[in-house]
């Protein structure tokens, strides 16, 4: 699969020094779990808010025995997912893949795969705001202060808020969990659903925020656990239907409108996990009609 | 290695530059995740008082945005080629130092000379970058924290009082020093989160 590269780009299209000063982020980032670094992020060549963060870790990471998968709201076959593997099809000539255990580099917009990801694996995590503690503080001075003294009693009271007002926390992505028993960390706009994989997951995960500026990490088996309450403990989301593709009932659903008359069906957004099912189930199938 | 070498400005830094640096990054960033195991750095031909993989991983990180504190007794050598390929700056205070390259524990500062950072910017701390002639072979040391599934032994050959100072430094955390220990081709990683079990 791997192709030639474009001409007159460097390796993974940043210079050297850019990515140099990126991987001193990175490396501190690391070494701190959850403390968001800055670091110089620069234009890249799509805007803002399409994972400049996360292309630019991408690039600061990507060597050439690297297998890249992008996905975008858990599927490989959307836009951004699509340019952004092009991307690094074109300036690394890397090999790509949609299947998750095959993926060395996965870069994500807010999910992370149903297949459990292994050690060895590194995910890059797309962020558009890194600052748990923005809606609360807006400065960013202010807001290092609270998490250098770990003042993160606000944040309690903005989800007791939810509690009294919905009787529930009621955050279904972006929701805030504490790393390494110390600081409070935006987990990228994941759903709900996701936290729990963040918790001891085996592999290196790296967040990068372009236009904030920020990057973070979680080193593999590291402790993440989502804030709650004793009694209104945190859970996930879940469904009373299975994906209506592949039936899987532990999987994140997307609900799609089908017609104009209200009509709707829910399929699971990773779209990796639920083909290698269909076609799991398909081969099944044509080996018992086989043996019949 | 031999004592008869070229002058050190002409000796090669990676054969290849951009994924040399690429690799001992990723070999750094493991080491660092993965504390305790030892990660292979790409060949290359370092200077009279650098280990490969010291060498490597400075190209790897200095630059000209970075200042390095050198131990006193290191080769001329070592920072005339730092300077030919990194173009980083040299500073005599431990406390001002991006990075410290370090030849001999024993005689080397205590960790509490090195920048520990600020509460605020944790990240603004001094990473130290240790050259061992081996990794193992030490005293016993159990370390826990992240990236580590339980706890996990190691042998590199520190004296006791190093990990004294460690286990005092861990106490500050977030504030602490990262290190990376170098014998020949091979990294091993010890971040600030690494505590003595």
């Amino acid at each position: 699969m791997a192709s030639t590269t474009e001409p007159g780009f460097n390796f993974a299209y940043l210079d050297e020094q850019t990515k140099r000063s990126i991987r001193r982020a990175l490396l501190k980032a690391v070494a701190i779990p959850g403390h968001q670094i800055p670091f110089s992020s620069r234009e890249m060549p799509m805007s803002y808010g399409w994972g400049t963060g996360g292309i630019q870790v991408t690039a600061a990471v990507i060597g050439k025995d690297d297998v890249f998968k992008v996905i975008d709201q858990g599927a490989d076959d959307t836009t951004n997912a699509v340019n952004i593997r092009r991307f690094f099809q074109k300036v690394c000539g890397v090999e790509t893949t949609e299947n998750t255990e095959a993926a060395t580099l996965i870069q994500t917009r807010h999910r992370i795969p149903e297949t459990p990801l292994q050690e060895g694996q590194t995910m890059v995590y797309q962020v558009p705001m890194p600052e748990p503690l923005y809606f609360i503080e807006p400065s960013r001075t202010e807001a290092n202060k609270m998490h250098a003294l770990e003042e993160y009693g606000p944040m309690y009271v903005k989800l007791y808020e939810d509690v009294t007002r919905f009787g529930r926390i009621s955050l279904a992505y972006d929701y805030p969990v504490m790393v390494n028993d110390r600081h409070l960390m935006n987990p990228s706009p994941i759903p709900r659903f996701d936290n729990p994989k963040l918790h001891m997951n085996p592999a290196l995960q790296l967040f990068g925020a372009g236009r904030e500026k920020r990057i973070y990490a979680i080193p593999p088996y590291t402790k993440v656990k989502s804030l709650d309450f004793e009694d209104h403990p945190f859970s996930v989301e879940t469904w009373e239907q299975p994906c209506e593709f592949c039936g899987a009932t532990d999987s994140y659903l997307d609900e799609v409108l089908i017609d104009d008359q209200g009509g709707r069906m829910w399929i699971c957004s990773d779209t990796d996990y639920c083909n290698q099912r269909q076609a799991a189930q398909t081969s099944s199938t044509l080996n018992s009609s086989n043996s019949d | 290695m031999t004592l008869t070498r070229p002058n050190p400005t002409l000796l090669p830094g990676f054969t290849d530059p951009v994924h040399g640096a690429q690799r001992t990054f990723r070999a750094l960033l493991d080491a660092l995740a993965r504390p305790g195991m030892l990660q292979p750095t790409p060949a290359l031909t370092a200077p009279l008082g650098l280990t490969p993989s010291c060498a490597a991983a400075c190209l790897t990180l200095l630059d000209l945005e970075t200042q390095v504190w050198l131990q006193p007794q290191m080769p001329e050598a070592v920072r005339a080629w730092l300077l030919f390929h990194t173009g980083c700056r040299f500073t005599a205070d431990p406390q001002m130092a991006d990075f410290a390259v370090i030849s001999d524990v024993a005689t080397a500062p205590d960790l509490d000379q090195f920048c520990f950072g600020t509460p605020e910017y944790p990240e603004a701390s001094t990473s130290l970058l240790i050259q061992l002639s081996v990794l193992t072979g030490g005293q016993k040391v159990t370390l826990q924290g992240p990236g580590i599934l339980e706890a996990i032994a190691i042998y590199p050959p520190f004296p006791p009082e190093f990990w004294t100072q460690w286990q005092a430094m861990t106490t500050d955390y977030p504030l602490g020093l990262d290190v990376w220990c170098f014998a020949e081709n091979q990294i091993l990683g010890l971040p600030r989160t690494s505590r003595l079990a």
